[in-house]
């Protein structure tokens, strides 16, 4: 029997025990840190992403286990936190605190961003911490994306396998997102192009549906 | 306006706008301001010289004959008026114009969302130019 750590959750961490390594089909069981089992099942390894991606998003309320409770708690206190913050560098130091090891490039990033921009608008500090929160919550642990600042002041945040797979995102105030996905299809050489607005919570939900979490998603802590 | 619709146009990129590589991305091609009409550009056939490069030093030299400040880490792309405008309206059916504001400075014009259309003119840049080398 194996353990293998595979998805970080921001404030749970999900492990998957594999079980029958023979076997094509695994059976997996995901817990939290404190050992509560979230969910557990059986796939064909090669889907096993999906089955995660879809059993970790949109938690039925009524069926909450402590690691999600707690996540879900852990999640409105440092949204609480950040909406608190007024200053700039204030919000800049907050992802320290949560942010993966991998992850803490961002702040480097961030301050790089800050330091280039010069125009006489100043960067917005509600798309920065829309930006925060979005990744904070992402529920999984994401590759190092591609961090702009638009001359509007706006942030933004690119995954990009090429041209035509791609989801690009520029966050706005009260926790709202602009998006642009490109997706390949099926039946011709051009990509399916997904553009629009919405709340940044939405879009975490919907990205499971959209099938760019493994665009997002990283493998290394 | 006169409408351009071949020839090769050249956009400075500010440095919070590139890549971690100080390559452009999609931040590079948006609109400033919601009410803005246009994206600013240069048309490098009009200095008519041999290579990109000279063409690009000389909107350098345009812009900062007009008051322009450029950063040391920024870049100015080129992009293919023709095939810019192909391969929006190949992938999502749309248009975008090129139009003379006095020559060499044009604006690209287009009635669409701008995070999409930046992200297709991103896709159709040829040449990068850092400030410093040319």
């Amino acid at each position: 029997m194996t353990s293998l750590a595979i998805a970080d959750a921001g404030c749970f961490e999900a492990s998957v025990v594999m079980m029958k390594m023979a076997d094509k089909n695994k059976d997996y069981h995901f817990s939290s840190v404190n050992n509560h089992l979230i969910f557990e099942g059986r796939c064909d390894v090669f889907s096993l992403p999906f089955a995660v991606a879809n059993n970790i998003s949109s938690p039925d309320q009524d069926e909450l286990n402590d690691g999600e409770q707690n996540y879900i708690s852990d999640k409105h206190r440092f949204i609480k936190e950040l909406e608190n913050l007024k200053h700039l560098e204030g919000i800049l130091n907050f992802p320290k605190n949560y942010f993966f090891e991998n992850n803490q490039r961002i702040v480097k990033r961030l301050n790089t961003l800050i330091n280039a921009y010069d125009e006489n608008i100043g960067a917005s500090l509600e798309s920065l911490k829309s930006m925060l929160i979005f990744l904070i919550t992402l529920k999984i642990n994401f590759k190092h994306p591609v961090i702009t600042l638009n001359e509007n002041g706006t942030f933004q945040i690119n995954w990009k396998q090429n041209n035509l797979n791609l989801v690009t995102l520029r966050f706005k105030e009260n926790n709202s997102v602009d998006y642009v996905i490109f997706k390949p299809s099926q039946y011709t050489k051009n990509p399916i192009v997904l553009n629009g607005n919405m709340n940044i919570f939405d879009f975490i939900e919907q990205s499971h549906g959209l099938g760019i979490v493994y665009l997002i998603q990283g493998l290394n802590r | 306006m006169t409408d351009i619709n071949v020839g090769t146009i050249a956009r400075y990129c500010k440095p919070s706008t590139l890549d971690e590589q100080g390559k452009s991305t999609g931040s590079s091609f948006q609109l400033r301001l919601p009410n803005e009409k246009y994206l600013s550009v240069h048309l490098l056939d009009y200095f008519n010289q041999a290579l990109e490069r000279n063409n690009v030093s000389e909107v350098k030299n345009e812009m900062q004959r007009k008051g322009f400040s450029f950063k040391k880490t920024g870049v100015f792309v080129t992009l293919d008026i023709e095939k810019s405008k192909h391969y929006v309206a190949e992938l999502i059916s749309e248009t975008i114009s090129y139009k003379e504001l006095g020559l060499p400075h044009c604006g690209l014009f287009h009635n669409n969302d701008d995070l999409l259309i930046s992200e297709l003119l991103a896709q159709c840049v040829n040449g990068h130019y850092s400030v410093t080398q040319i």
